[in-house]
């Protein structure tokens, strides 16, 4: 037999996409701060700058081979060298500072945006859900470029604190959500729905499918033909992994909308990683206007805006206000609904510390 | 030769039928195979884990019960070994993301 | 003649708008956006679940979705590139990603979130488009129950707060680890990244199952002269000592002082404040168990902290994290379970149990507080610890 050629065995070096100067200053930058919007300069323990512009891209970075030449057009004109920043922005590394007046105007012109740095709305993080990808409840970028639009439009831009958005288009969250101060998450209403006929034919993994339900609502149905399942829908959290391993018979329901969380964040500054809290657990998520869910985002910023102190994300805010007061304030009426049934300690009130 | 390797192997079941080797061979030779006996102890371990378990045998329990490394596996069933014993086996293929 | 979009009433929709939209990037490639439409229009995808691709030469990173509708698109196969640690890319790289991604594929480069770059070419494309990426020092693998891309923030390189060098430490696990992301073997995938500090700018303490995060052991530094200074120029110390989640900063008009058993190193001052920075005694602390996916009992999650502080200064000490990293991953691979994510699998099977397995002490800054119930501890099914089953 021949032998197969393997894999080259190469993790890329990140070394080689940096430039002699970052390489000669690495651990010597001192400090940091935003100069304007979009920009950053840090500065290193001898007096030397660098500075940084950050773009804002389409979402989900779905990138044409023009605009990946554009970034590097830009980079060889004004800059040392590149990054794609973990929110799916890019960044020009070393701008030179007499050059960073026309680059802006450069990128400007060619319809990017520059900004998403501080205290304002940074790109919004979202999965790739319609555009190529078989999970997705509701389509990711879409929504993020509606929300990005709606955001870009805001006469006031400068924010109490930064703002991070992560749009994922179904409850595995490859997007992100609940790491977001909003996040909005694709979800399904109705039980999976089992096609025996199409199941049995299908020849999936049956002992998978069983095991890897999280609320073991999913037990073997043994039928004259082979092996089948039913689905108890009580207990069924909608996770969808039954849809993953078996998707020649197990399908998602139709009814299909989003869950919006705020309160988000990552980092461990003030008081650490946070996940997300649920606020509405349901919206409709209609392409291409999503006015709803436009609008419940935008009365959440609206509240945000109004209500924060210097500094306060909006977790932060509902922490001071008190969920009760944060939640009439953003027009959440349902409270039933934001218990957590699955895990009653994480969110059900065990002192007697009210606020009304 | 190949056929008379018969694996009685950790699990205490019952080998391949002769009709399910019969079938294999005749797969096999569909996508131009050649079985040898490392083939014939992998596709043997799998067929039987399913047959007592009801769920696929993964790659690391591939690994223990048979003792070949990993490596070794994908050489004998390159690019996605699971998938690759399953197509010749009909057990059910494995899904990725 | 009309271009496709102009045909396609949402994707139309999209085009339009303040904000830059991905609808343009797609239209100036050879992607399909009927199939885009399509889904928009029935609310449901026009990729369906994930077919069969099984390539000799590349075990891991190429994959491949079906479609709903086959005369648009019989099927979409792609690759994922590894991505340099720190997300950096030069422009030499990007050009060479835009160059494969017409001359093999769709023209489309997408950054993706894990890290990786896809990029979308048909199955017989995918062997030579790999062997140009290996040219120029990229690789693929990030499909499948394997270790997928490891990724870090950018480091010190450009960043002032970066108490270890993330990407070093990123690119020395992936190339150690690099037999696990391209040839997959684990329970599920795992996926892995270093922060530089506590800001874990990319979240890899809520994303990742596992990650190493720069942390200092003794206090912040503060320069009073520096901080003087900062006063002059209009820093607001009011806000800076409110603003301490634990209340360790006082300021009593002239200068600031620091209380440091109240403080947990938080970073909050130090961001705030040039004239405050960390301590210079560094290391990581190792967190595992991080996901955002709703699959799995416990859900979403943050990581659990199973190791305070190692000490790190310098390249000789990624070995031992290395060493952590493959124990820790050998004894998921035993005693996972299929498709068990870590954090599920640390719930399951017990943090002490790993800590004992791995032969690593407990420190009291891992917990939260003792225990509130007198239950024995798990143990495995033979009474072992760490070993025997489940």
């Amino acid at each position: 037999m021949a032998e197969i050629e393997l894999p080259a065995g190469i993790m890329p070096d990140y070394r080689q996409q940096l430039p002699k100067f970052l390489k000669d200053y690495a651990g010597r930058w001192i400090g940091h701060a935003e100069v304007r919007p979009g920009v950053l300069k840090h500065w290193a323990d001898d007096g030397q700058t660098c500075y940084t512009v950050r773009i804002l891209l389409p979402p989900n970075g779905l990138l044409s081979a023009a605009t990946v030449r554009r970034l590097a057009g830009w980079i060889r004109k004004y800059a040392l060298t590149g990054r794609r920043t973990c929110r799916q922005s890019f960044e020009l590394v070393g701008v030179a500072p007499d050059k960073i007046e026309e680059l802006i105007a450069e990128v400007k012109a060619s319809g990017l945006v520059v900004g998403g740095t501080g205290a304002t709305w940074h790109q919004i993080k979202c999965c790739t859900s319609f555009v190529h990808c078989q999970n997705a409840a509701i389509d990711a970028p879409s929504i993020a470029k509606v929300l990005s639009d709606m955001l870009l439009a805001l006469e006031e831009q400068k924010f109490p604190a930064p703002l991070k958005i992560s749009v994922g288009g179904c409850p595995n969250q490859c997007g992100g959500g609940t790491d977001a101060d909003i996040g909005i998450t694709g979800v399904f209403r109705d039980p999976p729905q089992v096609d025996e006929e199409k199941l049995l034919a299908a020849n999936e993994d049956i002992g998978l499918l069983i095991s890897w339900c999280p609320t073991a609502a999913i037990r073997p149905k043994p039928l004259p033909e082979g092996m089948a399942v039913e689905i108890n829908p009580a207990r069924c959290v909608r996770c969808s992994s039954c849809a993953q391993v078996a998707p020649g018979g197990v399908s998602m329901g139709r009814e299909r909308g989003a869950a919006l969380s705020v309160g988000g964040q990552g980092g461990n500054s003030r008081g650490g990683p946070q996940m997300g809290a649920v606020i509405f657990p349901f919206l409709p998520a209609e392409p291409p206007d999503y006015a709803l869910l436009k609008e419940r985002v935008h009365s959440i910023i609206a509240y945000w805006l109004h209500e924060a102190r210097p500094g306060e994300k909006i977790g932060s805010l509902a922490k001071r206000l008190g969920w009760g007061r944060f939640l009439a304030g953003v027009g959440v009426e349902d409270i039933e609904s934001l218990i957590d049934d699955y895990y009653p300690a994480r969110t059900v009130r065990r002192n007697l510390h009210f606020k009304f | 030769m190949a056929l008379a390797l018969n694996f009685t192997g950790q699990l205490g079941v019952k080998g391949m039928t002769p009709e399910a080797r019969q079938k294999i061979l005749a797969k096999a030779k569909e996508q131009g195979l050649v079985l040898t006996p490392d083939h014939w102890h992998l596709l043997e371990i799998s067929y039987n884990y399913y047959t007592r378990h009801r769920t696929i045998c993964t790659l690391r329990m591939l690994i223990k019960l048979s003792g070949l490394e990993k490596k070794q596996i994908y050489r004998l069933f390159p690019g996605n070994p699971i998938g690759e014993i399953s197509r010749l086996t009909g057990l059910p293929m494995p899904k990725e993301c | 003649m009309k271009a496709e979009w102009q045909e396609l009433p949402l994707c139309r929709q999209l085009m339009q708008g303040l904000y830059p939209s991905h609808v343009a990037e797609l239209s100036q490639t050879r992607y399909p956006l009927q199939m885009y439409e399509e889904g928009l229009k029935k609310g449901v995808s026009a990729y369906d679940y994930g077919g069969y691709i099984s390539i000799p030469e590349i075990p891991s990173g190429a994959g491949v979705r079906t479609s709903r509708r086959p005369d648009i698109l019989p099927e979409s196969p792609y690759l994922r590139v590894l991505g340099p640690a720190g997300g950096w890319l030069s422009a030499d790289t990007l050009e060479r990603l835009a160059d494969c991604a017409e001359k093999y594929g769709n023209g489309l480069i997408h950054l993706a979130n894990g890290g990786t770059i896809e990029l979308y070419a048909a199955r017989e494309k995918l062997v030579p488009l790999v062997r140009e990426l290996n040219s120029f020092g990229l690789d693929v693998g990030s499909t499948g129950d394997d270790l997928r891309c490891l990724t870090s923030c950018c480091g010190p390189a450009r960043c002032d707060l970066a108490l270890v060098d993330a990407p070093a430490l990123a690119t020395y696990l992936g190339q150690r680890f690099i037999d696990d992301q391209q040839y997959p073997g684990f329970p599920q995938k795992c996926k892995s990244a270093v922060a530089g500090c506590p800001n874990d700018c990319i979240r890899a303490m809520m994303q990742k199952d596992h990650s190493f995060i720069g942390v200092f052991r003794d206090l912040p530094v503060i320069n009073n002269e520096e901080f003087k200074s900062w006063l002059a120029e209009g820093g607001d110390p009011e806000r800076l000592v409110n603003g301490c989640p634990e209340k360790a900063l006082k300021w009593d008009g002239h200068e600031l002082f620091l209380d440091g058993d109240t403080c947990v190193r938080c970073m909050f001052c130090i961001n705030n404040c040039p004239a405050i920075r960390p301590g210079r005694e560094r290391g990581v602390a190792w967190v595992v168990g991080g996901k955002y996916g709703h699959r799995g009992p416990q859900g979403p999650m943050v990581g659990y902290v199973l190791v305070p502080f190692i000490p790190l200064t310098g390249e000789e000490g990624f070995v031992y994290l290395g060493d952590i990293f493959a124990a820790f991953l050998e004894l998921w691979s035993e005693h996972g379970r299929r498709k068990e994510r870590i954090g599920d699998f640390v719930a399951r099977f017990g943090p002490r149990r790993i800590l004992r397995a791995l032969g690593l002490k407990a420190e009291p800054q891992i917990l939260l507080w003792p225990k509130n119930n007198a239950f024995a501890n798990k143990q495995g099914r033979r009474g072992g610890e760490g070993n025997g089953g489940n």
